[in-house]
């Protein structure tokens, strides 16, 4: 109630000034008047009368102002006024603010950028409702992903969740009106659209049940970019038909266009139900097979049901089918429950989000940090020369809260200023950063790539944050200093000389932003000789040279036979061709988002009562991959083509898991199997150098090979070595595959090169890296002008000083030490703390590091070096200056 | 005799309370029914007008005066008249302890 009056007040105080002003004035002059007039009835004359009335009132401005306050007018006013002046104020000094602008510009806009892309991988929820309720399931083998019999039982069994869902991704060739092209798609589980809530934008949306049958009938949902793209947005589409991989399917509805799928980064241009997955004779293995893990999960909470009661109620479940099928599920538990957020971009990889998250958090905070120590630096440095302004100010009846006030309006103008100029650095960074990762996340195959970095509240409530922090940052002690204006000793002193306490505090800023500077500095170097260790370390196979190219014949309902047979048509076709040095097949090739493992179980060795097998991934190749790889052979031998589905089984060890699981022994004669500990055992033949797999990881993994012959897969890799350049090969393997199988839809096809500096490989390094390496510079030039802002101004400050010392015979010499000493001590304390704080900063970190300790010497002592030369340029420079100081002219301009 | 800080106020509600006026108005009420006792700053009077209206416990509006002048009249609001019930008790309370704090005699501590 109280607050609406006040409101009301203010609003019309406001809104009506002038008339308010106008009806205080009639007011008053009729009080002065109605007086008057009264004594004048008295016998006074009336000239005297007036006066009198007058005089008695008191002073009519002071008046004015006391009632302006008391209806609450000044606290808005004098906020535009102190706007309008600071404007003013900014105007007056364009350099100077250009100078602070662009300062916390670049501060604010690497937050801001980076804030934006965190914002969209880890904050920005699905778009479907209540998104918070999505989880992702993740096994601990097979890439995190389960078999549809399993999803099925969890479905039934988990009572926590209201639903439980999953989808595969798939490359089709899609064709309609005569014209055919390339499909992204994802084959969902019927109820993945009412699991998700996804509301039809035209047409329907699959039902539960639908499509969870094999040989049912296709029904397609297109995605909203690609319906505009390859139908124009038609509505008449619903109801046709096309043809995916030559299979006809009926188009029945269109996602809205906020709704992507759920592959992060990735925009589906359609989803078809698992009937499509039923494909060729290998097709009921998906409705069958409990081993056969394709789907990758998501569960919808049950309102009301937290994480934890999801957790062991999926616990217990996944235990009791890990009993009751122990052939395939026994490496079933633990099943993690992900918050869908936190399981971008896949669950696997899900530990390594934190610490990226947190890495890049940290740094665009320490550069922010630095800008705004250098701006307050420079505010201060203003704020002396304003000194003589604030005490007439105060002289003149303004309170030290106003005068606070005024300078925090000025600061806060600059950084707001600033945080619009950063918002726009942090666009282009973003859309230059989107330029660059396109190739990468797309590759040859043109999956649609969707990654919205655009502005949302959030991003603004954090540019914002920055911002007014930055404002209250910079100007607080400038602030705090003119609210103490004091005219006797201002005009006392003439406002030349500066309190020693201003140096002091901005000495100490310079500690700190040396400090910051290396930190940044070191966190960069890390990165920075992590990826060329990384870049240079061997990854078990040599990438040079090596086109791959994946397929899959199932696509096209190619069975087991014809499969092998167009496999090995086209390795033969691709040997002939006169640049191909040799070529090869296996199921995957390293860092290319796919592979497989299985528990493996040691001849003869018996496991504890709690003793898991381990989960071992492996690869199926023909004998070509081990040349055509170059994947080094230590003991034993290759596989040859005898080892075939009717020879007994033999594997290829990598040195890691021979010494895991055969210690101080010869493992090549060894047995093991990847069914249970009674067999049928695989027998080892060889043991190749250790190497990447899925992932670029510092410590070794294990990992085996089998041949191909005895590991079907329809989906598979061929690799061809080149003698010339890779790149025009991808053409010719193109061209020779349509020969053979015109509708074969190629899934990707990529130079190895490029595989290995791809998401799966060195590409979180490299972008780690190249990011540090920018805010690096950004903290270093801005430690630098800082460190030379305060040296330049105390040798300044010192003029008068020097002057005298010079006229009583001091050399150049000691006055350059004299001036530098102070840069010295500053850089000196600067680097001492900021080495004890990177040693604990970059512990945090050793998970990104390949092969570089978290405290490297080289790292530290080149960037000690580094940051020391430069900050002693930044002193010497001004201290050399100093030393040119005329006496005669600094004693005369005392 | 000078005013008791805070006191202004809350003769002004009592003014008022007696019936609209405007602010000059409000200052010969207020000499009147003290009999010229009370020594009133007349420019105080002003923001004090202006800060009870802002708090809504007087409302204003543009009459015309005895003088056939426009004059600027206030009256007590539904609000103003609960603060001066309230004020009115309260300071009839501290007077009575202030007087019987001084009548207290050395022999009855």
């Amino acid at each position: 109630m109280r607050v609406a009056i006040h409101l009301r007040s203010w609003l019309r105080t406001l809104l009506r000034r002038s008339c308010l002003e106008r009806d205080m004035d009639a007011e008053l002059r009729f009080h002065i008047e109605s007086y008057a007039e009264d004594l004048a009835r008295s016998g006074v004359a009336r000239e005297e009368a007036l006066r009198r009335a007058q005089v008695e009132f008191g002073g009519l401005d002071q008046t004015k102002e006391e009632c302006r306050d008391a209806r609450g007018i000044t606290v808005v006013h004098s906020l535009l006024q102190d706007t309008r002046y600071g404007l003013r104020m900014l105007g007056k000094s364009p350099g100077l603010t250009t100078i602070v602008v662009i300062t916390l510009g670049l501060g604010i806009g690497a937050n801001s950028s980076i804030f934006s892309v965190l914002n969209e991988w880890l904050l920005r929820p699905l778009s479907v409702p209540h998104p918070e309720q999505i989880m992702a399931l993740a096994n601990e083998s097979g890439g995190g992903r389960f078999s549809d019999l399993d999803l099925l039982d969890l479905r039934d069994q988990a009572g926590v969740f209201s639903d439980v869902f999953g989808y595969d991704i798939g490359y089709a060739g899609l064709s309609a009106d005569g014209k055919a092209g390339q499909f992204t798609y994802s084959t969902v589980t019927g109820n993945y659209f009412s699991a998700l809530e996804v509301k039809p934008l035209l047409g329907r949306l699959f039902v539960p049940g639908e499509g969870d049958q094999p040989g049912e009938a296709v029904n397609l949902v297109l995605g909203y970019s690609f319906w505009q793209k390859r139908f124009a947005g038609d509505p008449a589409v619903i109801g046709k038909h096309i043809a995916v991989n030559g299979r006809l399917a009926t188009i029945i509805g269109i996602v809205p266009p906020e709704f992507h799928g759920l592959l992060f980064a990735f925009d589906m241009d359609g989803y078809l139900p698992l009937t499509m997955m039923s494909e060729g004779e290998d097709g009921n293995r998906l409705w069958t097979d409990r081993g056969d893990r394709s789907l990758m999960s998501f569960a919808r909470l049950r309102p009301g049901i937290n994480l934890a009661q999801a957790k062991s109620a999926v616990d217990v479940i996944a235990k009791r089918l890990a009993a009751q099928y122990p052939t395939t599920d026994k490496g079933l538990p633990p099943v993690r429950v992900i918050p869908e957020r936190r399981a971008r971009p896949a669950p696997e990889v899900s530990s390594f989000v934190p610490v990226i998250a947190g890495l890049f958090l940290v740094l665009p905070a320490l550069v922010l940090l630095l800008a705004c120590m250098n701006v307050a630096n420079i505010l201060l440095a203003r704020a002396a020369a304003r000194q003589q302004e604030m005490a007439i100010r105060a002289a003149i009846g303004a309170g030290s809260w106003r005068l606070i006030r005024q300078m925090l309006t000025e600061s806060l103008l600059q950084a707001l200023i600033g945080g619009i100029a950063g918002t726009v650095l942090g666009e282009l960074a973003i859309a230059a950063a989107g330029s660059l990762l396109r190739p990468v996340t797309t590759g040859s195959a043109g999956y649609g790539f969707h990654m919205d970095c655009s502005f949302d509240w959030k991003v603004f409530a954090y540019t914002m944050a920055a911002a007014v922090f930055t404002g209250v940052f910079v100007g607080l002690w400038p602030a705090l200093r003119a609210g103490r204006a004091d005219l006797n000793r201002v005009l006392h002193e003439g406002g030349r000389s500066d309190p020693a306490g201003r140096l002091r505090l901005r000495s100490s800023l310079v500690v700190a932003q040396v400090a910051g500077s290396l930190m940044l500095l070191v966190v960069a170097g890390l990165l920075i000789r992590s990826l060329r260790h990384a870049e240079h370390m061997f990854l078990g196979f040599d990438p040079d040279h090596v086109v791959t190219v994946a397929l899959d014949p199932r696509e096209v309902g190619y069975d087991q036979v014809r499969t092998k047979n167009f496999y090995r048509e086209l390795e033969r076709r691709l040997r002939a061709l006169p640049s191909v040095e040799s070529a090869s097949l296996a199921r995957s090739v390293p860092m290319s988002y796919s592979g497989q493992d299985g528990p493996v179980y040691v001849e003869g060795h018996v496991p504890g009562p709690n003793e898991q097998a381990p989960q071992i991934s492996y690869n199926g190749v023909d004998p070509g991959y081990f040349p055509t790889m170059r994947v080094p052979l230590l003991r034993g031998r290759i596989f040859t083509d005898s080892d075939n589905d009717k020879a007994p089984p033999v594997a290829i060890v990598n040195q890691t898991m021979a010494r895991r699981l055969w210690p101080n022994e010869d493992a090549v004669g060894k047995r093991f199997s990847l069914k249970s500990t009674s067999g049928p055992f695989i027998q080892v033949v060889g043991v190749a150098a250790d190497g990447q797999y899925w992932f670029v990881t510092s410590d070794p993994q294990p990992y085996f090979y089998v041949p191909l012959d005895q590991d079907y897969a329809s989906l598979a890799s061929v690799q061809v070595r080149t003698s010339g350049a890779p790149e025009p090969m991808i053409p010719v393997m193109q061209r020779e595959i349509l020969r053979l199988a015109p509708d074969m839809p190629i899934i990707q096809a990529a130079t190895m090169e490029q595989t290995v500096h791809g998401m799966a490989g060195l590409f979180v390094f490299e972008l780690a890296a190249s990011l540090a390496g920018v805010l690096g510079i950004l903290g270093l030039v801005l430690a630098v002008v800082g460190t030379y802002g305060v040296v330049s101004f105390g040798a300044a400050r010192r003029t008068h000083e020097i002057g005298v010392r010079m006229a009583l015979g001091a050399a150049r010499g000691d006055i350059l030490k004299l001036i530098s000493r102070q840069g010295l001590v500053l850089v000196g304390s600067g680097v001492l703390v900021g080495l004890l704080a990177a040693l604990a900063l970059t512990r945090a970190m050793s998970k990104l590091l390949m092969g570089v300790s978290p405290s490297d010497p080289v790292t530290y002592l080149g960037v000690i070096i580094l940051l020391g030369t430069v900050s002693l340029l930044a002193c010497w420079i001004p201290a050399r200056r100093a030393t040119h100081v005329d006496p005669m002219v600094a004693l005369r301009y005392e | 005799m000078d005013l008791l800080q805070g006191t202004l106020d809350l003769l002004i509600l009592k003014a008022v309370s007696l019936g609209p006026l405007h602010g000059y108005g409000i200052l010969l009420r207020i000499q009147q029914i003290s009999k010229s006792r009370l020594e009133i700053q007349q420019g105080s009077l002003y923001p004090a007008l202006y800060r009870l209206e802002h708090q809504g416990l007087i409302a204003s509006e543009w009459g015309e005066s005895e003088n056939k002048r426009k004059a600027k009249y206030y009256r007590l609001t539904a609000a103003g008249r609960r603060q001066l019930h309230a004020e009115e008790e309260q300071w009839n309370r501290m007077a009575e302890i202030i007087a019987g704090i001084l009548k207290t005699r050395p022999e009855e501590v």
